[in-house]
């Protein structure tokens, strides 16, 4: 790959990085506007429920109340959702967890709001929850939805089942759980509506997605999208959660109804009690090899709980039943996943999308055949490691940048220097033990593929503006398009503006998720500003009498031979004040089949691979991660210093899910501020977290480049499994783990 | 004192207001008339007493963890107040108020009552001085009747005492609640084969701080070696320790834990 | 009952005279009435840090303190430490370093990484993770948040 790009590949500072630190970048809460309401809502404290009535009156007489709410006053649609339209916006008739929204109150202020919505009295009639999985498919069990609790079925077929496991020398099979687990963002969710003068609204709000902002507010105001505009403010985080409006749509209804501007904002603890989360897993999952190592067949079911509403039920499962082989070539596989509704809170998109649940569960067995098959489980996952030209479980064969085995390679050498660390001495009553996990993820969704559209103006003093509608979370896509269309235009970054914010500028392009902002739009970007860059070019050619070859674009002018014509210059002779140009890109894909989960679901794949030293307290069961490595690999780094970023950041929201966090459920959900819902602080980054990239050029991504973002979180837990099971000489089947529980399993040895 | 006569009923104290103002924002304190007792003089003092500590009851926690005079005298008790909270809590949280809190796992007071400290209370029938042991009454429940804790004293120890504090929470970081804290402070005699003194205190296991009367009975004058450690460590685990299971633990877990985590502290000042 | 309390405060710098509310946090008072939005509302229970200011010299969680109780006192806030668009050495260890990525914590994150160098320059790796261990960050990993302040650290102490 050449590595003479001007701005491609170095680590410029991100474009909004001195806003945030001096204060002065804008977040939904940070705005005021005059006349603002403030909204709060009501919420169920039952699972399950009927309810019989609501009465308002009291609340509605409060001093500096405008408006209370409930299903009865939507407009338009009841019914939300970011693919499935599962979500009642207000309950009319039955709420389904605790916490789901029943009726609005907008005050003139949060105080006023807050006191009137304790008088507002909801008459429940109390329904028996369903709250297990297993419990909720069983014959009987209270229905949470009309057609059943089984809210989709994804699966793999692939070869002969009963044959290979006739064949495999060794067969594993374990049951394993990975935890429901909470998204955290550091700023809860918030959004403000206004309606405008001409009939229609605006919405400014923390959002990954503005888009279904506007698809959303519009369905429930019954207004056209045309109508409504919606502002992605500054975010503080997303990593999933932040796709469903449920805050854009009830600050909406308020807004719409007062005639007057209204802010929502979710507090902390009815964040933690009511956003959706990301799926528990449950996982039967046996795995059988032959002597040489060769896995011949795996066989999984994985139980999801949904909770309440679909949401991105479906997604989450297809992408789990999918990669359940994970890195690997398995010519058998035989794979079950469920989206199974109970009287949860609902869940959805999160960081990792089903890949970090599967790979625990089998870079889980690949070890226990390590152990079984006497062999090392580096040399065990070169065995199978797929390449450019073998099939994953969806049968795709990726032709083209698929470098685990010189991952796996890298890692054996870090195996080796973290082992010699096990042979000093350790302290008195600690075990330790290094051990790996890797993981493989398609980039983008893969249930129906999504298109980028960009458009790049240039400007006659040679700046120039590029529009998409992938949001920048805090990951760094706003700086990545700026590079890429930089590197495209012959500009400096500080030239290229970007608008990813604004649902009228900003095209749509489907949610900032499932890793894909770098290859689906950064792909987008550099199409639209090398058209935009050949128009000019061809224009000057024609003034010129050259070939467009002949002429390159820098700095905002044409350079030929050792002159140069300004855009300016160019435009004036011609009817162009600027230039703009419109790209899509669409990977080529098909879709997995819904009976054998077949297909060629996406675009590029990007592989991961950790290794983690880590030291366990014989005593209290206490888990140190005292080295870690994680190996990613994105193509071709387009920003190297926010390359490392999102694996830190990656690797330490696994550790979570490894280590500490666990939404517990019971009735509610019971961890209702972050003294109980625990995330990593910096006392447990490991003490040496090193970083490794792999760059092998996807050939159909921008300069090279691919997804990670997900990739960096979805081995951790299976990496650390690994090492505290080898350390402890018992198998961990459940995340987290909790000092409690490897005490439990230490007590079992 | 006038002022709360007057108000009666109704009235909380403000000192830190780490965990008042979260228990107003809770919905659990409403209505409420707050004084502010910060800035009532001398309790946002700190001085040496004899060979002790005199702390008034309004000093920050994090003012007493990083004072020099606490470090040299008293380094229980700095490494306890060191990871009572974040830094920006202990800049505000105060040693009164963390022990009037009466949290059963508040990160104070097992140090404190392994020090044999005793708090001064005021109120409208005089003052009086309790044995910090007998100052927690139940969970969130103190000895306090319409009165002021104004000032902890910390009597000094002899200079041959250690002390020792573990905190185990889930993470590690300061600001988790214990699962289990466990302080002890021991006095050997001239050989330092035989402890003349063992004071063991644990928080989170029962429904106040307590101290581990049990196990130290067992350690008194025997030898310091690893079977009275061990039938001390169960002792405490088994007789003294009361658990309940909650988010952040099972009772079984922190009755293991207990025994644990004691042995180690009497192991590791036996080998100082 | 609407009681208020006049309370006379230095914020940046600039001394006010406000009539705050009894519940009223330093919070509310600095991100609604004052207009000072840098200071970020994170869980109000003083469990993340990001509302993190700086009162007289200490790092405080500003949703855990009531306006009134700042009567007398100096606070600073983000606005206040950088001066005329020059900023302060931690303000462009973060952008050099990687350490910014949504900017939600990035405040609170620097305003008590802060007042650790103020309090003790010398503050090593272990005092900086105690330091910032009250302040959550969900995007970072926290690696360049820690490698930043020590290399300001380094800067105070002369090093290179």
């Amino acid at each position: 790959m050449s590595n003479d790009h001007k701005v491609i590949g170095k680590s410029i500072p991100r474009l909004d990085a001195r806003s945030k630190v001096l204060g002065e970048a804008r977040y939904a809460d940070d705005l005021s506007l005059p006349g603002m309401l403030y909204v709060k809502v009501v919420r169920s404290p039952h699972p399950n429920a009927r309810i019989r009535s609501i009465d308002t009156s009291r609340a509605r007489n409060y001093p500096g109340v405008i408006s209370v709410l409930t299903a009865q006053d939507i407009p338009g649609e009841k019914l939300m959702g970011p693919i499935i339209k599962d979500q009642p916006v207000l309950c009319g008739e039955a709420v389904g967890y605790v916490g789901d929204a029943v009726a609005l109150v907008g005050a003139e202020t949060e105080q006023a709001a807050e006191e009137a919505l304790e008088l507002i009295k909801v008459d429940y009639e109390i329904l028996a929850p369903v709250l297990d999985p297993f419990k909720a498919m069983e014959p009987g069990a209270p229905q949470v939805h009309s057609g059943g609790n089984i809210g989709t079925h994804s699966k793999v077929r692939r070869g002969d089942m009963e044959a290979a496991f006739r064949d495999a020398t060794v067969v594993v099979e374990k049951r394993f759980f990975y935890p429901r687990v909470e998204h955290a963002y550091m700023e809860p969710e918030v959004a403000v509506v206004a309606p405008d003068p001409g009939g229609g609204v605006t919405v400014w709000s923390s959002t990954q997605y503005a888009h279904l902002d506007r698809e959303e507010v519009s369905r429930v105001l019954g207004l056209p999208q045309s109508r409504v505009r919606v502002h992605q403010m500054m975010t503080g985080g997303g990593f999933g959660g932040k796709i469903n409006p449920h805050a854009q749509c009830l600050a909406a209804l308020i807004a719409w109804k007062a005639g007057r501007p209204a802010k929502l904002r979710y507090s902390r603890e009815e964040s933690l009690i009511s956003s959706y989360k990301c799926h528990p897993f449950v996982m039967d999952m046996k795995l059988g090899a032959n002597r040489e190592g060769k896995l011949l067949a795996l066989e999984a079911t994985l139980v999801g709980n949904t909770g309440a509403y679909l949401l991105q039920g479906k997604a989450v499962i297809t992408k789990s039943a999918t990669h359940v082989s994970g890195p690997y070539y398995i010519p058998n596989i035989k794979a079950d996943a469920y989206a199974v509704f109970t009287n949860c809170v609902p869940c959805g998109a999160m960081r990792g999308y089903g890949v970090p649940q599967v790979t625990f569960a089998l870079e889980s067995l690949m070890d226990e055949l390590t152990g079984r098959l006497g062999l090392d489980p580096i040399e065990l996952r070169m065995r199978n490691a797929l390449d450019t030209t073998l099939p994953n479980a969806t049968g795709q064969v990726m032709g083209a940048s698929v470098p685990i085995k010189e991952m796996l390679g890298k890692a054996k050498l870090t195996v080796q220097s973290f082992k010699l660390l096990l042979q000093q001495a350790p302290a008195k009553g600690k075990l330790r033990a290094v051990g790996v996990g890797c993981s493989t993820r398609g980039i983008g969704s893969i249930r129906k593929p999504s298109r980028s559209t960009a458009v790049v103006s240039l400007h006659p003093d040679g700046s120039a503006t590029v529009a998409c509608g992938h949001v920048d979370l805090g990951q760094g896509s706003d700086t990545m398009m700026a590079q890429v269309a930089a590197e495209e235009l012959g500009v400096d970054v500080d030239r290229v503006n970007v608008v990813t914010n604004d649902t009228a500028i900003s095209p749509d392009c489907e949610s900032t998720s499932a890793s894909r902002v770098t290859y689906l739009s950064g792909n987008a970007v550099r199409l639209a500003a090398a058209k935009a860059r050949r128009r000019v070019l061809e224009i000057a050619a024609g003034d010129l009498g050259c070939a467009p070859e002949e002429l390159r674009l820098m700095n905002g002018s044409v350079v030929y031979r050792e002159q140069g014509v300004t855009l300016a210059g160019l435009f004036s002779k011609h009817t162009f004040h600027s230039v703009t140009s419109v790209a899509e890109f669409l990977p080529d894909t098909v879709p997995p089949d819904p009976e054998t989960g077949q297909g060629r679901p996406a675009g590029t794949y990007n592989f991961n691979v950790h290794v983690a030293l880590v030291e366990v307290d014989e005593g209290t069961g206490q888990i140190r991660i005292l080295r870690y490595l994680a190996l990613t690999d994105v193509g071709h780094m387009i920003n190297p210093l926010i390359v490392e970023g999102q694996v830190h950041g990656g690797m330490m929201m696994g550790l979570g899910s490894a280590l500490m966090e666990e939404v517990k459920v019971e009735n509610g959900v019971t961890n209702t501020s972050f003294a109980t819902y625990l995330i990593p602080t910096t006392f447990d980054v490991p003490q040496e977290l090193l970083i490794g990239v792999v760059e092998e050029p996807e050939p159909t991504g921008p300069f090279g480049a691919k997804g990670f973002a997900e990739g960096s979180l979805d081995p951790v837990g299976a990496t650390i499994a690994n090492a505290v099971s080898k350390a402890i000489g018992v198998r961990v089947t459940r995340l987290p783990m909790t000092s409690e529980r490897i005490h439990e399993l230490l007590s079992q040895r | 004192m006038s002022l709360m006569e007057k108000l009666d009923g109704g009235v909380s104290l403000l000192a830190g207001g780490t965990d008042l103002l979260v228990a107003m924002k809770d919905g659990r304190l409403r209505h409420r008339t707050l004084v502010d007792i910060k800035h009532i003089s001398n309790l946002g003092a700190m001085r040496p007493e004899d060979a002790g500590l005199c702390l008034g009851a309004a000093v920050n926690t994090r003012t007493i963890a990083r004072s020099p005079l606490v470090k040299e005298r008293f380094p229980l008790l700095s490494q306890a107040l060191a990871v009572l909270g974040s830094m920006q809590i202990g800049n505000r949280a105060t040693i009164g108020g963390n022990l009037a809190n009466a949290s059963p796992a508040a990160d104070s007071a097992p140090a404190l009552l392994a020090l044999e400290a005793s708090v001064k209370l005021v109120g409208p029938q005089g003052e009086r001085l309790v044995p910090l042991e007998n100052f927690f009454s139940g969970p969130g429940k103190t000895v306090l009747e319409r009165e002021l804790l104004t000032e902890i004293h910390v009597p000094s120890a002899p200079d041959q005492g250690r002390g020792v504090f573990y905190k185990l929470g889930p993470r590690g970081a300061p600001e988790d609640i214990c699962i289990v804290s466990v302080a002890v402070f021991a006095v050997p005699d001239a050989s330092k084969r035989i402890w003349t003194d063992v004071r063991i205190a644990l928080g989170a296991v029962a429904p106040t701080p307590i101290r581990a009367r049990n196990a130290e009975k067992a350690l008194l004058g025997q030898l310091i070696e690893g079977r009275t450690v061990e039938d001390a460590a169960r002792l405490a685990a088994e007789k003294d320790a009361r658990p309940i299971s909650d988010i952040r633990g099972s009772a079984s877990y922190r009755r293991a834990m207990v025994k644990i985590l004691v042995a180690r502290a009497l192991e590791q000042l036996s080998e100082r | 009952m609407n009681i208020t309390h006049n309370i006379r405060v230095i914020i940046n710098g600039q001394t006010r005279e406000i009539s705050v509310a009894p519940n009223e946090t330093l919070q509310d008072l600095l991100r609604y009435r004052l207009g000072l939005v840098g200071t970020k509302s994170g869980c109000e229970t003083g469990d993340c840090g990001a509302c993190t200011v700086i009162v007289d010299g200490k790092a405080v969680n500003s949703c855990l303190v009531l306006a009134v109780e700042s009567n007398g006192s100096s606070v600073t806030t983000i606005e206040g430490i950088s001066s005329n668009g020059e900023l302060h050495p931690l303000q462009q260890a973060f952008i050099d370093h990687g350490a910014v990525q949504c900017g939600f914590c990035t405040p609170g994150m620097i305003l008590a990484a802060k007042s650790l160098l103020d309090e003790d320059p010398n503050a090593n790796e272990k005092d900086i993770r105690l330091a910032l261990a009250g302040n959550l960050c969900r995007c970072t990993g926290y690696v360049s948040i820690l490698k930043a302040v020590a290399a300001v650290g380094k800067t105070l102490r002369g090093g290179k």
